[in-house]
């Protein structure tokens, strides 16, 4: 094998870059073949259903699916399985079921980004606080601030995040009367012009505002406890003791000797939870109405609108394959020791 | 050999670990002196209390362990430090500036997400060393001297360098404020035959050249032979000896120090006279009456059940706690 060749292959990036490919392609092409195989798949259910709704005939149904699922249903499977590649590999996902007419993909352009800013800002903040609080209540084990989070912590991360999402409903919509639910479903503040102006601004926060409680109450919990954990483990290393002897000052031990190997572990699970972010959670956003794609997803199911459905999914996938592999890098990053592993 | 200034005073110390099963007094009473310049060997069996002993010097006990009575008394470039007494500011800014510890603990004594070289000038920083290249000069020169590569060292992390270069690592890194006083425990143990022999070295070298105090705390007679000026040996948390190293090889009284020099091969010189003292050392919680030492004594009289022998003077600088001592010398 000529050298260039060899050091390619001995590359760790490139070799994750085409294993996390393949696993995308795999993907693709079982929801494919699932999709077209399976007894009683969507498409012939909705040849079915056509025809005895509309009373038109097959070869008609069978045109309306072809072009609702972007397939040519008379070629061969593999030609047909080609040209499905083909067609996810430019992102065109066939039209809406449900609406007809609009393409999938213009679906996903329109609810993602709500997910992503809700979900994002509420991993970010969750995360953040969570480390801060694990840490805390390690250093200031047994007092009142540990018991209250911990106690705090170990209920809610228990609770399931759709009932702390019916709770946060009830209490704050319906008892306190606090916030005005029915001005706040949706993503947007009617009426205002999108854009970068504060009150634009300061109106999608204030509709995402609940999604996004729901979201940190139900995370917390968890990074509480394991910072708590891993810093607590941290702080009785050798290295912490031995820093001590030098004379390091407490805040340089706390943030660099105790925090940094502390936080280590945590980058994983961080890493992963924002791979799943793209899947949003249907339930809750479907409990507040905010219109992103997890309420779009919930939508799809109950509408049993396939090509949409199949999208997200796809969405999801990627995000998560995409994820472990940010995960990887960003751990070979943080940690030393993984890297002289992974690039020797 | 020309004694120093006394720089260290330990005087009646006991600690003891609070459990559930009660308090282990992991040491008890213990009094002794370091003058300046001086090699003091601490020897005693595995959970005798020297690590426990060690750590109270620079006050880095864990919070279980509780200081009952005694002091701990340093005097350096004309300056007292009562360390119980002492802030911990006080503390931080006189760890390693005044007196360093190496941890028997040192495989695991860096912190494995930061260079080495990051902290050597961590060290620096926390002891108000501002310029850089002078901390990285003197930690280069340090490496240097325990024979490591600095260039390569200083660029590693810790999990690049073998058991044996990381313990030279923290030597060098503990002689970089030039303290005063190295406390040192067990900081051959976990090595090979050939690397102990490169730190024994290298130890000689400093006190040679650099007329550091220090105190060696083992487990192993046969380097406080090499290392030592004076001995002491301590058993059950308690010094049951204390002499200089010709003393304690020439003249041990105690049937303790006997019995470890006799299970000692280097010091005995032939294998077969080697034999192990008898029995396990006491549980600390609950303590035998009398001399602690009785289970495993060859010759306890009916008085060494009942009383517990103080440490007496029976020469210049040789010192015993045992009721037989009088009649027990050669
Ligand atoms: N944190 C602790 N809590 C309770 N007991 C402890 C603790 N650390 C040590 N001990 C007990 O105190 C006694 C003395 O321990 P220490 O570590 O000082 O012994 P050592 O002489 O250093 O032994 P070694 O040669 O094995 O290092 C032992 O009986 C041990 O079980
Ligand atoms: S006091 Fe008695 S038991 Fe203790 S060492 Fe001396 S002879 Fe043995
Ligand atoms: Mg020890």
């Amino acid at each position: 094998m000529p050298a260039f060749l060899r050091r390619l292959a001995k590359n760790f990036l490139l070799r994750r870059l085409l294993a996390m490919f393949a696993t995308i392609f795999l993907v693709v092409t079982l929801t494919f073949f699932m999709v077209r195989l399976m007894p009683g798949n969507p498409i012939e259910v909705y040849i079915n259903q056509q025809m005895s709704l509309t009373g038109i005939s097959y070869q008609e149904a069978q045109n309306q699916a072809a072009s609702l699922y972007n397939i040519d249903l008379t070629s061969p499977i593999w030609v047909q399985w080609v040209d499905y590649m083909k067609k996810m590999a430019v992102g065109d996902f066939g039209y809406s079921f449900s609406s007809p007419g609009t393409p999938v993909i213009k679906m996903i352009v329109d609810y993602l980004p709500w997910t992503i800013f809700s979900v994002g800002i509420s991993i970010f903040i969750s995360f953040i606080l969570g480390i801060f609080m694990g840490m805390y209540i390690a250093y200031k084990r047994g007092g009142w601030m540990d018991h209250i989070l911990s106690s705090f912590a170990s209920i809610t991360s228990s609770v399931p995040n759709y009932l702390v999402g019916i709770l946060l409903l009830i209490f704050f919509g319906v008892q306190l009367r606090i916030i005005p639910f029915s001005v706040m479903r949706g993503t947007a503040p009617a009426g205002v012009e999108p854009g970068f102006s504060l009150e634009y601004l300061w109106g999608i926060f204030a509709h995402a505002i609940l999604p996004m409680l729901t979201y940190i109450i139900s995370t917390i919990g968890g990074w509480i406890l394991t910072m708590k954990n891993t810093t607590m483990t941290t702080m009785g290393e050798d290295y912490v003791l031995v820093a001590k002897a030098r004379g390091l000052k407490e805040s340089r031990i706390i943030v660099h000797y105790v925090g940094r190997n502390a936080i280590l572990p945590l980058f994983t699970t961080l890493v992963m939870q924002v791979g799943l972010l793209i899947g949003g959670s249907p339930l809750i956003e479907t409990i507040f109405v905010y219109k992103g794609i997890g309420y779009a997803l919930s939508n799809s199911l109950a509408q049993r609108d396939y090509p949409v459905m199949q999208a997200i999914f796809l969405c999801i996938t990627i995000s998560v394959i995409f994820a472990n592999f940010a995960a990887d890098l960003l751990y070979s990053k943080l940690d030393p020791r993984i890297k002289s592993n992974v690039t020797e | 050999m020309a004694r120093g200034e006394k720089v260290l005073t330990v005087e009646k110390l006991s600690i003891d670990y609070i459990s559930r099963r009660g308090p282990v007094q992991a040491v008890r009473n213990v009094s002794f002196d370091l003058y300046a310049g001086e090699n003091l060997c601490i020897i005693g069996e595995s959970g005798s209390g020297k690590t426990t002993m060690g750590m109270s010097l620079v006050k880095l006990s864990p919070p279980s362990a509780v200081i009952k009575k005694g002091t701990i008394l340093y005097t350096l470039g004309g300056k007292e430090y009562d360390v119980r007494s002492m802030s911990e500011a006080q503390l931080r800014a006189f760890r390693w500036k005044e007196v360093a510890m190496v941890f028997q603990g040192a495989l695991n004594a860096f912190n494995p997400v930061i260079r080495i070289k990051k902290q050597f000038l961590d060290t620096g920083w926390a002891h108000n060393m501002k310029d850089n290249k002078e901390i990285l000069r003197r930690s280069e020169e340090l490496l240097r001297f325990v024979q490591l590569d600095p260039k390569r060292v200083l660029n590693s992390y810790q999990h690049e360098l073998s058991g044996g270069m990381k313990q030279r690592v923290l030597i060098a890194m503990s002689l970089l404020l030039n303290p005063k006083i190295l406390i040192m425990d067990e900081c051959t143990s976990a090595l090979d035959i050939l690397t102990q022999r490169t730190i024994i070295n290298l130890l000689k070298k400093i006190k040679e050249e650099m007329g550091i105090a220090f105190i060696f705390v083992s487990h192993d007679l046969s380097l406080a032979a090499e290392l030592a000026d004076r001995i002491v040996t301590i058993y059950a948390g308690r010094v049951v000896e204390m002499g200089t190293t010709e003393d304690i090889f020439k003249n041990a009284v105690h049937p303790y120090t006997r019995g470890l020099i006799k299970a000692t091969p280097t010091v005995t010189g032939n294998e077969e006279g080697l034999t192990s003292i008898k029995g396990t050392p006491p549980d600390l919680i609950r303590l035998p009456a009398g001399c602690k030492f009785n289970p495993r004594c060859e010759f306890p009289t009916t008085q060494c059940y009942q009383e517990e022998p103080e440490l007496v003077s029976i020469g210049k600088d040789h010192y015993v706690a045992c009721l037989k001592a009088d009649q027990s010398r050669d």
